[in-house]
């Protein structure tokens, strides 16, 4: 029986570890994605925790969560950089509100929703950060264009994120052994 | 001492003399010698978002007027000092993220649980890559992806972690490092005040 127990236990760390290796490879193929100004995101990482919601529990959720900060530093090598700092707002403020809309409004809401209100909380944390460390007072200049393009980048995460669970074999899978 | 501790802590020494570098020369020239070391660890270098941030930075830095007014656009005017000050602030930005590229040059290993998911992630990271090659339809997406995510959680139970040794540093790794940091801390000496005092002509300069 406690061996059952710990190969369950194994399993679903191994779950929680392919999860975080999907979205490394996101953020990888994000990486090699041109952008402006290298703190901008597209959050194609968050596509993970997206899906992760309806398979993981809470402190499951937790822990992909911190792989995917750190794992990500590591591949980029931003760990000792301001990079950091943003990576860490953004991600821990989106995942927060996007745990919390799918806690609140259960199947009343899509991905697009729970995406969208991530994208939005993940986007104000980063100006927030951004504030005190890189443009100062000149943060209300960029706001708007960062705001536009988290949402647009969130409606098509979203979507994708939603055809995902109603399409993938592996999604249903992991979703029935869990049920 | 391993290589990734050695690497580590010279990127940390670096970081004092990055940190407490007074003139905009002095930084500049630091962040292009940083620039160069993570070049020369195998990291990328590309420019344009490099420079992009340093326009942008600067001229976020002019709603705050101050100092010498350079010119003005309308009635809003460009001043030396909010450019400078930006332009530091992002030389000093950009030294970091270069300084910590070099700092991640090997994988540093991480003990414990924690550490213990990370390789595992790492491992799944490694399957992902290799697997999305051999994977000949890619388009649609979303088959493609979930056959990977099958793929990759076959088997799971026999993973057999595959790191790379983390080896020893010998004395020709010990050198370079020593002349890195050194490299590091000259720049500082040579652009800051006590050296003007020596060279009066580095009083010119920014």
């Amino acid at each position: 029986m406690k061996q059952q127990t710990k190969s369950h236990t194994e399993a679903r760390l191994e779950l929680v570890a392919l999860l975080a290796a999907c979205a490394l490879f996101l953020s990888t193929i994000e990486y090699m994605i041109p952008k402006p100004v290298p703190f901008m995101r597209l959050g194609l990482a968050n596509l993970a925790l997206i899906i992760s919601l309806g398979i993981l529990s809470d402190k499951e959720y937790f822990i992909l969560l911190l792989l995917k900060v750190i794992g990500q530093a590591l591949i980029t090598g931003s760990l000792f950089s301001y990079v950091i700092l943003f990576s860490l707002a953004g991600s821990l403020s989106s995942a927060l509100v996007m745990l919390i809309v799918y806690k609140v409004f259960k199947e009343k809401v899509s991905c697009v929703g729970i995406s969208i209100a991530g994208a939005l909380f993940s986007t104000l944390a980063q100006l927030t950060v951004s504030r005190f460390i890189l443009f100062g007072e000149g943060t209300y200049v960029i706001a708007p264009p960062f705001l536009l393009s988290g949402l647009v980048s969130a409606v098509i995460l979203g979507v994708f994120a939603q055809m995902f669970i109603e399409r993938s074999r592996w999604y249903q899978t992991v979703s029935g052994a869990q049920a | 001492m391993n290589r990734s501790t050695l690497q580590i802590t010279s990127g940390a020494l670096m970081i004092i003399p990055i940190l407490f570098s007074k003139s905009l020369t002095g930084t500049f020239i630091q962040a292009v010698c940083l620039i160069v070391l993570a070049v020369l660890s195998g990291r990328k270098f590309r420019p344009l978002p490099n420079i992009i941030l340093l326009l942008s930075v600067s001229l976020a830095h002019t709603l705050q007027p101050s100092g010498l007014q350079l010119f003005t656009i309308g009635s809003f005017p460009v001043t030396l000092g909010s450019l400078s000050i930006g332009a530091k602030k992002a030389l000093l930005l950009i030294s970091f993220m270069y300084v910590s590229h070099y700092m991640m040059k090997y994988r540093p290993r991480i003990p414990g649980k924690l550490g213990r998911l990370i390789s595992m992630q790492f491992f799944y990271y490694d399957r992902l890559t290799t697997n999305w090659h051999s994977i000949e339809q890619k388009r649609p997406l979303i088959p493609a992806i979930d056959t990977l995510m099958i793929e990759a959680s076959q088997n799971n139970h026999e993973i057999h972690l595959k790191e790379k040794m983390d080896e020893r540093a010998n004395l020709n790794d010990i050198v370079s490092h020593i002349v890195h940091v050194a490299l590091m801390y000259i720049i500082f000496a040579i652009f800051s005040h006590w050296f003007a005092h020596i060279v009066p002509v580095m009083e010119l300069l920014p």
